[in-house]
């Protein structure tokens, strides 16, 4: 049971938090996974089956952009995503959604 | 299983365009490649990134229509073009059995000359029942058909007692392609004193008799 409802609500703050860690850099989807594995302290550990989808939809709903960059020498050619105007727009109108979630839930978890 | 095949089995069960899907394959392949250079073990890098399953159910929940669509039309399109492979191939062969015919006059292989010549030597040598030297002239699958036995039996369902010939009509022929041989086919009606009897024989290339009907 807590399972299920551990997976609902992580789920349903990824895409406020991919927006956030894109927000002060470009990153790769590697990167994005680790980065949010050590910030939150592996309580986000996610599976590239989880980020990558996530990244697709948030590039067709034009949240953010991608571009393959060669790698140089024998590197690989990595994906490297960005936030767009538009979606530093959706971070700041779900970022305080957030805020307004997080009160109420407080308040109603308040014995 | 292989880096490549948990790669494609992945792909597989997405259900996008081709185009996405080559998308996703760089991006996994590129992911465990990083993984690979910091010294991981592909098992542990499959474990990390998810099941085949996950990771395929995972990126089809989050398709968009347009995706959807584009892999129905492509899915279409290969049904399609499978079922169009299949009725050509169908038809290849159809045409490849079926028998055609082709007039004397237009055959490379046979004219109406050498054909009434042979008709008319099998059916002298069949009414003087020297099915020696009708073997003679017949193709190796004929032979063992043309034995007294068998042809007073074939005669016999025509006539009981045909009697001596009295005449033979005009000789009718073509050419029969069939599975890429060529047969001169030829048909003729002899009147004998008690049965009037038509002869149906078929020669090949080297104009042996390859097939002889009565009625």
């Amino acid at each position: 049971m807590k399972g299920k409802f551990e997976r609902q609500m992580r789920k349903g703050v990824l895409d406020m938090l991919v927006l956030k860690l894109l927000q002060s850099e470009t990153k790769y989807g590697y990167q994005i996974i680790q980065e949010m594995k050590e910030k939150s302290e592996n309580i986000f550990s996610l599976k590239d089956g989880t980020l990558y989808p996530v990244l697709y939809r948030l590039e067709e709903d034009g949240l953010v952009a991608s571009r393959w960059e060669e790698g140089e020498g024998k590197k690989v050619p990595r994906k490297y995503y960005e936030i767009t105007d538009k979606g530093r727009d959706a971070l700041a109108e779900i970022t305080e959604v957030w805020h307004t979630i997080s009160v109420g839930i407080s308040k109603l978890m308040e014995d | 299983m292989t880096k490549e095949a948990y790669i494609k089995n992945i792909l597989k069960k997405i259900q996008c365009g081709r185009d996405k899907k080559k998308d996703i394959q760089k991006q996994l392949e590129t992911d465990i490649h990083m993984r690979l250079e910091e010294g991981e073990a592909f098992a542990d890098i499959a474990r990390e990134m998810g099941s085949v399953k996950e990771i395929a159910d995972s990126f089809n929940e989050e398709l968009s229509e347009k995706d959807r669509k584009q892999y129905r039309r492509g899915r279409t399109l290969k049904i399609i073009l499978l079922v169009v492979l299949c009725l050509a191939v169908i038809c290849a062969i159809l045409y490849w059995v079926l028998p055609k015919a082709v007039p004397l006059e237009d055959s490379r292989y046979f004219n109406q000359a050498a054909l009434e010549e042979a008709m008319t030597k099998t059916i002298d040598l069949f009414d003087k029942e020297d099915y020696d030297s009708l073997k003679n002239m017949s193709t190796p699958d004929m032979q063992p058909v043309l034995t007294k036995e068998t042809m007073d039996s074939a005669k016999a369902q025509v006539a009981q007692n045909w009697g001596s010939r009295v005449s033979m009509g005009q000789i009718y022929g073509a050419e029969l392609i069939q599975s890429g041989k060529h047969f001169g086919v030829g048909e003729v009606t002899v009147t004998y004193e008690n049965a009037s009897v038509t002869f149906h024989l078929t020669y090949n290339e080297d104009m042996q008799l390859a097939g002889l009907y009565i009625r």
